[in-house]
């Protein structure tokens, strides 16, 4: 009975100091860790917030791809933020798992903001994107570049197992639609163990140049 | 297969890494063109995954954007693909085994091709399947680009944290042991 009432006890204890049980973890897991901590890191940027609009060409409204930097895997290119949830974070090109502790990361098979095409965006639901638990459709959702800002509306808040989602957008790699997936881990309240889910956020360009990057688009 | 399509695309993204600062100038006529012969390639040649077919196509896109090739190299790059697929066709590459068997081949036969570029490609990070290709830029400086093996998901884990997973459940542990050694401590204690 003692060992009962032991086990129940520490149980009672951990749900209610969960909040501190992630600190303690970090710290377990240093003492752990067969790793050396790494505290430098080889991510770049190439971004500069205090960009300068593009003027759009011959009254055309796009800008020339002649007039852009790409970003190698690993370089910031920009930010992504959404006023009313409060997401704010940098934006990587690539999303390994450095890459998304330090901010937001964008797959390399999909494309920058203003090509016309498909953008698949994932971040941490314990960081930078733990508020996107509050993003409700009609909310926007920017993201700011050296050529241009660029905003998105949410079309759609949905929750997917992990390989459904996947098979979504494997759908969609080839739509020649600007559209912005958003996604993180969910459930956003649980602190040990694999997440299986994924909550997609979908949203459409709704403001921001067009980047001509291919000759027929310049045919009239 | 897979490993020989990223291949293919390692020998179209290369090239961009002999660009200064990677400025973009777009995808002019002839690279469209081979963009849609390595289109056709990766269609014949990918294993049956349109998942990964797409991220190919959509890498060797943004690769190209880099790219500031003219016909002579349009044609150049053209005749590399046909001499991999060829190297393919002729080695029976036709399943994943044999596919990683003849890595190694593949990988020599396209750094051959883009050696007088000044840029050589590897294989690395197994586990995230990554194909990486170094070579300098108009300053001499080392550029590191990479592109998808075909092995790697979309959809990244954006949650786990299995390190502290154990972590916890290590102290849980702990402190479970000792809270039964003082119980017992004090049974036996109260039993003397």
């Amino acid at each position: 009975m003692p060992v009962l009432f032991t086990v129940i006890g520490y149980a009672l204890l951990t749900a209610a100091l969960i909040p501190v049980w992630q600190m303690v973890s970090t710290a377990a897991g240093l003492a752990i860790s067969q790793d050396a901590p790494v505290f430098t890191s080889e991510l770049k940027s190439i971004y500069d917030p205090a960009y300068q609009l593009q003027t759009p060409v011959e009254e055309e409204s796009y800008i020339r791809i002649e007039e852009i930097d790409l970003p190698t895997a690993g370089t910031q290119y920009g930010n992504i933020s959404c006023e009313k949830i409060g997401l704010n974070a940098p934006l990587y090109w690539d999303d390994t798992l450095e890459i998304l502790r330090y901010g937001a990361g964008q797959n390399i098979a999909s494309f920058l903001p203003g090509f016309g095409r498909i953008l698949i965006i994932a971040g941490h639901n314990s960081t930078f994107f733990n508020v996107v638990q509050n993003i409700e459709t009609g909310d926007v959702i920017r993201i700011d570049t050296n050529y241009c800002p660029y905003e998105y509306e949410v079309q759609e808040v949905k929750v997917y197992d992990e390989n459904d989602l996947e098979d979504l957008l494997v759908d969609h790699l080839g739509d020649e639609e600007e559209t912005l997936y958003l996604y993180t881990c969910y459930p956003f309240t649980a602190h040990v163990g694999r997440r299986t889910d994924r909550m997609l956020v979908t949203a459409k360009r709704i403001s921001g140049y067009d980047v001509r990057w291919k000759a027929s688009q310049y045919e009239r | 297969m897979k490993k020989i399509v990223s291949i293919l695309l390692a020998a179209v993204l290369v090239l961009s890494l002999a660009a200064t600062a990677f400025a973009a100038d777009g995808i002019n006529a002839d690279e469209e063109a081979l963009l849609v012969k390595f289109c056709a390639a990766v269609d014949q040649y990918a294993e049956k995954s349109p998942a990964h077919a797409m991220q190919f196509k959509n890498e060797a896109t943004s690769a190209l954007m880099k790219l500031d090739l003219d016909a002579a190299a349009c044609a150049d790059l053209s005749a590399g693909i046909d001499k991999v697929v060829a190297y393919a066709e002729a080695n029976g590459i036709t399943t994943k085994a044999a596919a990683k068997d003849k890595a190694a081949d593949v990988l020599a036969l396209v750094n051959g091709l883009v050696a007088k570029y000044g840029i050589s490609v590897s294989l690395s990070d197994t586990l995230y399947a990554t194909v990486c290709f170094t070579a300098a830029d108009g300053n001499g400086a080392a550029n590191t680009d990479k592109a998808s093996n075909g092995g790697a998901k979309i959809v990244k884990q954006t949650g786990v944290d299995m390190t502290a997973t154990y972590a916890v459940a290590a102290v849980l542990v702990v402190a479970l042991v000792f809270g039964m050694a003082v119980v017992t401590k004090k049974n036996l204690l109260s039993n003397n």
